[in-house]
């Protein structure tokens, strides 16, 4: 039935059964209105329906693909009862541990309040924490990369970005000693920013004078910036002393160490202040700003941008610099704040998530926010899955990945659940 | 659907018979009612031509016959048939198509391939048949005296014929209700013509013709009933012998229009002191082509002096184009020299222009004058960039409240229709696009404007209004650029008319105008 129609057939009831007040009418009103919402196709809503319909078809996924529960099919037509309730046993499991893992186990909070101390509420919360921890660097590389796609910029080049952030973090930590904590750390994020300013302006230099395509070149730089890392570990500078066939870093000296926000035992570190704070710069620069404003002129409409008189080269430069910067400092925060030290492999992971998180999240700050989010639950969540209902870690893997697929299809779900799709005014 | 097996098959005995029938059809976007129960009959061989300004609901009227919008009340009947709601793939199976005023084409595939494209005609392993297609796009074409050849890229041709494809494309599809959306508001006069002589063919072989348009004329001598449309409601319909021009105006318009007839005072109180120094000149400029089909420009003066419009009038494709780069900047010459208020900006940036005192209304607003998904706030400020009244904290951020209320304002002096601010250039039909752009280059403090078809695609009251603001801009003792192709147009607002053709000034005519004269130096003879 029609919204309108639906409207139509409640009020006219509540006028037959004329047992209301005017007041409540209006409330029941208001409450059908508010269903209605539901087939508007509102973000939130495809939003919901996307994560019901990744979990959906991860469940036919896990039941096809898990021996007990497989064989239990088998009995389907001689004991249904059994088959169903084994699969919903498993699956329950199954995600109750992806809940547990990601953001909290009723088990640990009901412990924290019947022995209420600092140890046991940190307990409650480390499965939020964690995904607090994983979220950080995507929110940050995902709003950086963000920033550049929103200009007409496709910047590839996360990976090499977030080395070169990381490597000039990494410096800044060990190799300056004596300084208090506060300007070490900043000096440890202008270093980061810088670092990735230089690798996100290579590419945007290229683009601007020569015009060779930005996405080739952020790519490819990605291979060189990997194995430039590998070449710092094989040098005395960089290595930490006495690793030799799986070189790691020197590690940071304590005043560059983030520290953690909620007490020593939750893992949540001053990097999330720090995204916090790229989240509201980035927004405030795409949507208030005039840099922002010239920078999606340019994004948008090229020819526009020409006529309107804004240079696209500047725009290429400023674009890549700033988003190189912003992924820069995303590398300082898992150096500082986590890891401590570097590694070979550094970034390739985060490198490449975030543009999908990018994309995903609309390349807007809350959506970026939210997609990183949820993908740091997932991958959280996933571990405690695959540790306490032994779900294979290449599942998990496919788990999140539908999930993220779902999420990232609005058309799909609007087309699944025959949602209205919103319309234009002509 | 077969394409070879297609040809003209509603043949006469479908005349007369009622085609399509629209029974008090809604429809409402939040607040606005686009259609307020509208009822419309057509039949077959006849033409009815529907006339309403920018936002009377033309578009979404026809949105709803041709399946891409869905209609909150009303019905719609093909053929009798009660089709109400249905797909656009399903209008297609029913017989409706539409000629698209932006056309739907690829560019780069040849005009059989762009007839065949989603009705392919296959081979005998499912592959394309590229013979049939070339010669059932032939067969089409020749029957109605097209005259397209079907191996030419559509990307080669021009206007006109491009929109011959659209049209023989709806004919493949046996289509016995055509639609077309303001299909001359991109033509030249000639184009019309030959388009007025294929819609009557078509008539004759018992088609039913919808034929929206904003030009009043233009419906008189085509149609067979005129249907008026004023803010959502179906005002009237009658026939073209009970009419006048004058009369559709007011009933479209809701007012009487003073503009209406166009011949109104050329070259007026001209007081354009041609001793003072130009705010715009071009001397002796040279373009060489630097794509294919653009025109070379050759040894181009034009110099617009203060109180004065200047029209660079021609038919598209002459090098208007090239011309238009030339005076705002965004291509530099070969040879000669542009000034700006004075100064020598050969070789300088668009922005230089821009900051000299150029204001520009370029020719493809919605590619180069505005960026749809923005809205129509932040569009009012796309080359205003610099002015302290809408940026604070030392102009590093917006300030939106300014915006905001500007362009509330902006809405209301220019009767931009559209809900609020904040609403993406994108939703607003291209009448309403075309007025942003207009209210934010004659609002900004310039010296000379460069306006390419400043009115085109606009209803009559909206060119009253776009003319009457040029008009103002001269009699402020700034300078005005006209580029167009419109001869009305031009005799209505000039001081002097340079006539181009294959980019040069083919020559400079001074008031009185004789449309004779210009005509012949437009056709280059």
């Amino acid at each position: 039935m029609d919204a309108p129609a639906r409207t139509a057939a409640i009020t006219s009831g509540d006028q037959a059964t004329r047992e209301e007040t005017p007041r409540h009418r209006s409330a029941v009103r208001r409450a059908v209105s508010a269903l209605a919402v539901l087939r508007t196709g509102h973000p939130a809503v495809i939003f919901a329906l996307a994560l019901v319909s990744g979990l959906f078809v991860s469940s036919i996924v896990i039941v096809v693909s898990t021996a007990q529960v497989r064989s239990a099919w088998g009995d389907l037509f001689t004991d249904p009862g059994t088959t169903f309730a084994v699969t919903f046993d498993f699956l329950g499991s199954a995600y109750g541990a992806l809940l547990r893992g990601s953001i909290a186990n009723p088990a640990a909070f009901q412990h924290a309040f019947q022995y209420p101390s600092a140890a046991t509420w940190s307990e409650a919360f480390t499965p939020l924490g964690n995904t607090l921890v994983s979220a950080v660097p995507l929110i940050i590389t995902g709003l950086g990369l963000s920033l550049a796609y929103r200009s007409g910029a496709f910047n590839m080049g996360g990976q090499s970005q977030l080395i070169l952030g990381a490597a000039a973090a990494s410096w800044v930590g060990f190799s300056f000693t004596g300084m208090p904590w506060f300007p070490h750390v900043l000096l440890g994020f202008a270093a980061a920013a810088a670092g990735g300013a230089l690798a996100g302006l290579i590419p945007g230099v290229l683009k601007a004078l020569t015009g060779a395509s930005e996405v080739i070149v952020t790519i490819m730089l990605n291979y060189v910036a990997a194995n430039f890392l590998t070449y710092l570990l094989s040098g005395t500078f960089f290595r930490a002393p006495g690793t030799g066939d799986n070189p790691v870093g020197r590690v940071t000296v304590p005043s560059a160490t983030l520290g953690r926000i909620f007490g020593p035992d939750l893992p949540v570190n001053t990097g999330f202040i720090v995204a916090i704070l790229v989240v509201i710069f980035v927004a405030v620069l795409l949507n208030r700003s005039r840099l922002g404003f010239e920078f999606q002129i340019a994004g948008a409409s090229r020819a526009a941008a020409r006529v309107a008189g804004i240079r696209q080269a500047w725009v290429y430069i400023g674009a890549f610099a700033l988003s190189g910067a912003i992924v820069g400092i995303a590398g300082g925060v898992q150096i500082l704040g986590v890891t401590q030290q570097l590694q070979t492999g550094f970034g390739a992971d985060i490198g490449y998530l975030a543009i999908l998180v990018a994309f995903a999240g609309g390349n807007r700050p809350l959506g970026v926010t939210l997609v990183a989010l949820l993908y740091g639950a997932l991958e959280t969540g996933g571990l405690t899955m695959q540790f306490d209902s032994g779900i294979s870690y290449e599942l998990t893997n496919v788990i999140q990945s539908l999930i993220v697929l779902f999420v990232t299809a609005p058309a799909l779900i609007a087309g699944i659940f025959r949602l209205r799709q919103r319309e234009r005014l002509t | 659907m077969d394409v070879s097996a297609a040809s003209a098959e509603p043949a006469s005995a479908a005349a007369t018979e009622v085609a399509v029938e629209l029974r008090s059809v809604t429809k409402r976007y939040g607040a606005v009612t686009a259609n307020d129960r509208i009822p419309l009959t057509v039949r077959g061989g006849e033409i009815h031509v529907l006339v309403g300004e920018n936002g009377a609901g033309k578009s979404t009227l026809m949105g709803i016959l041709s399946g891409t919008v869905r209609p909150d009340e009303g019905q719609v009947l093909v053929r009798g048939e009660d089709v109400t709601g249905y797909s656009p793939r399903a209008a297609i199976v029913k017989g409706v198509g539409m000629v698209h005023q932006h056309f739907r084409l690829v560019g780069a595939f040849t005009v059989a391939q762009n007839i065949a494209l989603g009705f392919e005609p296959r081979g005998r392993f499912r592959t394309l048949d590229a013979v049939a297609s070339r010669e059932s796009a032939r067969r089409v074409s020749d029957q109605f005296g097209l005259a397209l050849d079907p191996d030419a890229v559509v990307n080669d041709l021009p206007v006109g014929l491009q929109q011959r494809v659209e049209i023989v494309k709806t004919l493949m599809r046996k289509a016995h209700v055509l639609i077309f959306d303001e299909p001359t508001a991109v033509l030249t006069e000639e184009e019309s013509a030959a388009l007025f002589t294929i819609l009557r063919k078509l008539r004759e072989d018992g088609r039913a013709i919808i034929f929206i348009t904003h030009k009043l004329r233009e419906a008189l001598a085509l149609a067979d009933t005129i249907s008026v449309l004023r803010r959502g409601k179906l005002v009237v319909t009658l026939k073209p012998g009970e009419t006048s021009v004058a009369e559709l105006g007011t009933l479209m318009v809701g007012r009487a229009v003073a503009a209406v007839r166009q011949e109104n005072g050329a070259g007026t109180a001209a007081p354009a002191s041609r001793e003072a120094a130009p705010l715009l000149a071009v001397r002796g400029a040279a373009l060489r082509p630097k794509a294919l089909h653009s025109v070379p420009v050759r040894d181009l003066t034009i110099e617009a002096h203060p109180g004065e419009v200047v029209s660079v009038l021609g038919v598209d494709g002459n090098g208007q184009q090239e011309i238009i780069s030339l005076l705002t900047g965004t291509e530099r010459p070969d040879e000669g020299t542009v000034t700006v208020n004075g100064r020598d900006l050969t070789g300088q940036r668009p922005g230089a222009f821009l900051a000299a005192g150029l204001g520009v209304v370029p020719a493809d607003r919605q590619r180069e004058g505005l960026v749809l998904p923005m809205s129509i706030a932040r569009n009012l400020l796309l080359d205003r960039r610099h002015e302290r009244r809408f940026f604070r904290a030392r102009g590093l951020l917006l300030n939106e409240r300014a915006a905001s209320a500007y362009a509330r304002e902006m809405m209301e002096k220019y009767d931009i229709r559209a809900q609020r601010p904040e609403q993406p250039v994108a939703s607003l039909s291209g009448g309403n696009q075309q007025k942003v752009v207009l209210a934010r280059e004659l609002e900004r403090d310039i010296s000379v404007l460069v306006a390419a078809h400043p009115t085109r695609g606009l209803d009559v009251g909206s060119i009253e209004y776009v003319h009457a603001k040029l008009l103002e801009l001269k009699a402020r003792g700034r300078a005005v650029v006209v580029v167009t192709s419109d001869l009305d147009e031009a005799t209505a607002l000039s001081d002097v008319i340079c006539v181009l053709y294959r980019g040069a000034i083919a020559g400079v005519v001074r008031p009185p105008f004789s449309r004779h004269e210009l005509g012949i130096l437009m056709g280059g003879k």
